[in-house]
This record gives structure tokens, C-alpha cells and sequence, in this order.
């Protein structure tokens, strides 16, 4: 597999900020791996006219941090990982910020899975870079209302402090920062000094699971929605040659059967419906090419 | 369609639904209770865990009608705000990967210590075990039982 890692950005083409309507900043970036850079955000950003740009990170005036990744969460911990590392290099309360998953997008993204433990190894730069771009600008911001040099000030945990002891809070001048130029000279931290990155956060979800709260696909509702079960091949090879469905048709609450490729949905009002008409179709399956056996992953490992 | 009174989480809900229609999706379709998770709906996994008179059972084969008068308890009925010390102990030793098998495992896990508060490893072990995690997350699980069970005693 390809990684990401040689990928020379520049950091004005890979990250944006404006302001935000509602005071706060918003930064675009682009996450390489996952995403073409030159598509439509994963939410209706429109009017900010970020369009092209697929990761986001809110800055609000109350100094708090929302991070929009598109990665897929599936246990691997990355909605809790890849905030870590922004909210480290922008230095701020690892409590002051929302990680929200960016939605399914299938045709701004070319691949918005995960797999092959290449996440963090491809995005660890853009998003220290990303984290410290913000903090940078946040202090340029600090330093222009107090009227000194921004290399007298330095930020830590949310708070800017200059050389006399002000102190402002990120939310006090994230307004004025989103309008200023991003600097393409940022450093980024000392790992001896990481706070967040190496300390174990616990995941980002954990009160939502503990108290069965929605927060996986078949949680989700709408209203009017139908329930679809599907029926697929019982063995790779194989490839549907028939199908009855009269009493898959017959089961209260069954609303319409579809076929697609060599797979049959059942449509109906409830889960339990769609299941029991699943169960009632009657398949012809037709072996077509070699069936998956031992040998077939044997050296279809091998290749890897 | 014939009607079902049922009580759960302390509360009563008259449902209308098929005699066959395994608990698992009254409770998800039709309550809104979503927290009970499905998975193999043929009683393999344990993600569908729910307390019936306090005893773990698994919702997938409990059919509604078999649940009348009955009390049902879910995750989101299990504690008021997550304090319950399982869910306290799950956080405490930060089980959860991606999540979605750990309803069911904390309330097997609620009900083997409410029935057995000092269980040594062995014991916990065999309590555990039909509960599935696609993320092999059975060492926290262990862990957090044992955490469980001294905030208990
Ligand atoms: S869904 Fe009930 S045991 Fe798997
Ligand atoms: S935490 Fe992912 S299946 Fe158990």
C-alpha cells in the first residue's frame, strides 16, 4: 500500500480559516489520506465557500474546540486519537473539545474507510501542523491587540500570555485571528512537552456507550423510514441465477422486494419484517468462478 | 396485529406487533430504546443483553408476547445517569472500542454480580464468555468486572 507519508503540502493550499457568523473561527484543512483535496465539505459549509477542504476544526468565542473528522470510528479509537493530536499542537483543554464524525460522503471522498493502521501514520503531520497553524494565529491575533510582537507571547491550555502577564483566551480573539493570514511558519512542539499526545484519553464516545445512547448506523431514524434486510450469495462465487419471492411478498408489514447485482433488499415497515421476508426468498445461487476455500486465502495472503 | 403490554425500564408501554416478533425489535423500532444492540438475532453474540426480572437474557429470543408482565430492564434503564458501578467500572477502565458489543456486556456483566459480587478470575471468565467483541476487547471487560465488583462490595 502507497502511504501518504512523503506528501510535501504547502500549509496555505492544505489549510483556510474565515470567521464564522456566529463569532469563532472555522480552519479547513485537507486529511491526505482519506480524502480528495479538491471536493465539497462533508456538511454544508457552503457559505463559507470552503470548498475544498474535508476536515474542520470551530474555534468559538467561548474558547471552546469542536474537530470534524471524516475517519470512520470502528474501535480502532481514531475519533479520539486524531483530535489529541490537533488539540495538542493548539495547545488547549483536552475538556474544551467536541469531536464530531463527518458524514458519509461517497462522492466527495474517495476513501472514507479505514484500514491498513494508516491513519494516524499519514495524518500525524497535517494535523500537528493544522493544530499549530491555529495556535499561531490565535497568538498573531493576542499579540496585534496588545500591540507587541507575537514573539513575545506564548499560549498554553487556551490562555495567551505576553511578557507583562496579560492574559486572553482563545475564544477573547479567535474573531480577529479568523481574518488574519495563515502563517507558513509554524513550529511544532517537542514531544518531551506533549501533554495530550502519550497520556491515554479515555475514547470521546465512552458516556454515550455506557448509557446506550444512538451513535451507530442502525440507531438512526427518520421518520417514515423503511427497514431493508438484504440476501446475498452464501459463498464468494457465486451469483444469483433466480429468486422466488411470492411469500417473502405474503409477510405483513413487507413493503417490496429489490434485487441489486447478485443481492436481493426486502423493504418493509419493520426490521422484524424485512428479516422474516429475507428468510422467506427462495434463491437459486449458481457457482460462477472458483469458491473461497483455504487455498484461496492462502494465496490471496501470499500476494500481500 | 394483537397488543402487548409490557413494562420496561419502570415504565409501561402498550405496543402493537406481530406474536413472533423477537423483543429485540419492540424495543428499538418501536420504543425508541436503541441501546440494545443487534448483531446475530440468533442468540450467539450477546449484544442484545437485556435484564428480565433481573436475570440476563438475550432479546433477539425473547419473543414480545413472552415478555408480557414481565420486568424489563435495558441499558438505558439500568442506572439513572450511568452511575451504576458496571458502567462506572467500563469508564473507569475505558472498555469500550468501538461500542457497539458493550450493552450487552454490561449487563451480563450487572447480572452475574448482582447474583455473584466477589467472583474470582475463572468465574468471571465463564460469566463473560458468551458475550462477542468484533474488537477483542476481553481483557478491559475482565479488568472492569473486577473493578466493578469492588465498588460493589
Ligand atoms: S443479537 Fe441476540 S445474541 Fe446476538
Ligand atoms: S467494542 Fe467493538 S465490538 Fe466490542
Amino acid at each position: 500500500m502507497e502511504l501518504s507519508k512523503q506528501i510535501a503540502f504547502s500549509r496555505r493550499s492544505f489549510l483556510k480559516t474565515s470567521a464564522l457568523a456566529s463569532g469563532g473561527m472555522l480552519i479547513g484543512f485537507n486529511l491526505f489520506n482519506a480524502c480528495k483535496s479538491d471536493v465539497a465539505p462533508p456538511i454544508d459549509l457552503s457559505k463559507l465557500n470552503y470548498n475544498d477542504f474535508n476536515a474542520y476544526i470551530k474555534i468559538s468565542k467561548e474558547g471552546k474546540v469542536t474537530i470534524f473528522s471524516p475517519n470512520p470510528e470502528i474501535g480502532q479509537g481514531v475519533k479520539t486519537s486524531m483530535p489529541m493530536i490537533i488539540a495538542e499542537e493548539l495547545d488547549v483543554l483536552w475538556d474544551d473539545v467536541y469531536v464530531v464524525q463527518g458524514a458519509l460522503d461517497r462522492k466527495n471522498y474517495k476513501r472514507q474507510v479505514a484500514g491498513g493502521s494508516g491513519s494516524i501514520r499519514s495524518s500525524w503531520e497535517p494535523l500537528r501542523q493544522t493544530g499549530a497553524t491555529a495556535k499561531q494565529m490565535l497568538i498573531n491575533a493576542a499579540a496585534a491587540k496588545w500591540g507587541v510582537s507575537a514573539s513575545e507571547c506564548s499560549a498554553k491550555a487556551g490562555v495567551i500570555t505576553n511578557a507583562n502577564g496579560d492574559t486572553l483566551g482563545y475564544g477573547d480573539v479567535v474573531t480577529e485571528a479568523a481574518t488574519l493570514e495563515v502563517p507558513t511558519d509554524v513550529t511544532l512542539k517537542e514531544p518531551k512537552d506533549f501533554t495530550i499526545i502519550g497520556k491515554g484519553k479515555s475514547n470521546v464516545d465512552i458516556d454515550k456507550i455506557i448509557t446506550g445512547k444512538p451513535l451507530f448506523g442502525l440507531d438512526y431514524k427518520e421518520e417514515g423510514m423503511l427497514y431493508a434486510s438484504v440476501l446475498r450469495p452464501p459463498a464468494f462465487g457465486q451469483i444469483l441465477e433466480s429468486f422466488d419471492d411470492t411469500s417473502a411478498k405474503n409477510i405483513s408489514g413487507v413493503t417490496n422486494v429489490i434485487q441489486f447485482g447478485d443481492k436481493i433488499a426486502v423493504l418493509a415497515k419493520n426490521t422484524w419484517a424485512a428479516i422474516k421476508g429475507k428468510n422467506a426468498l427462495k434463491a437459486n445461487w449458481k457457482q460462477d468462478s472458483e469458491a473461497e476455500g483455504s487455498k484461496f486465502h492462502d494465496e490471496s495472503y501470499l500476494k500481500y | 396485529m394483537p397488543t402487548f403490554n409490557l413494562t420496561i425500564n419502570s415504565k409501561k408501554h402498550t405496543v402493537e406487533a406481530d406474536m413472533d416478533t423477537p423483543l429485540l425489535w419492540v424495543l428499538r423500532d418501536q420504543i425508541g430504546l436503541v441501546g440494545t444492540k443487534y448483531s446475530c438475532g440468533i442468540g450467539q453474540c450477546g449484544a442484545c443483553t437485556i435484564h428480565v426480572e433481573g436475570n440476563a437474557m438475550r432479546s433477539c429470543l425473547l419473543q414480545v408476547s413472552q415478555a408480557e408482565g414481565m420486568e424489563i430492564t435495558t441499558i438505558e434503564g439500568l442506572s439513572k445517569e450511568g452511575n451504576h458501578p458496571v458502567q462506572q467500572a467500563w469508564k473507569d477502565i475505558d472498555v469500550p472500542q468501538c461500542g457497539y458489543c458493550q450493552s450487552g456486556q454490561i449487563m451480563t456483566a450487572a447480572a452475574f454480580l448482582d447474583k455473584n459480587p466477589n467472583p474470582n478470575t475463572s468465574e468471571i471468565r465463564n460469566a463473560m464468555h458468551g458475550n462477542i467483541c468484533r474488537c477483542a476487547s476481553y481483557n478491559s471487560i475482565e479488568e472492569a468486572v473486577k473493578v466493578a465488583a469492588d465498588k460493589l462490595s
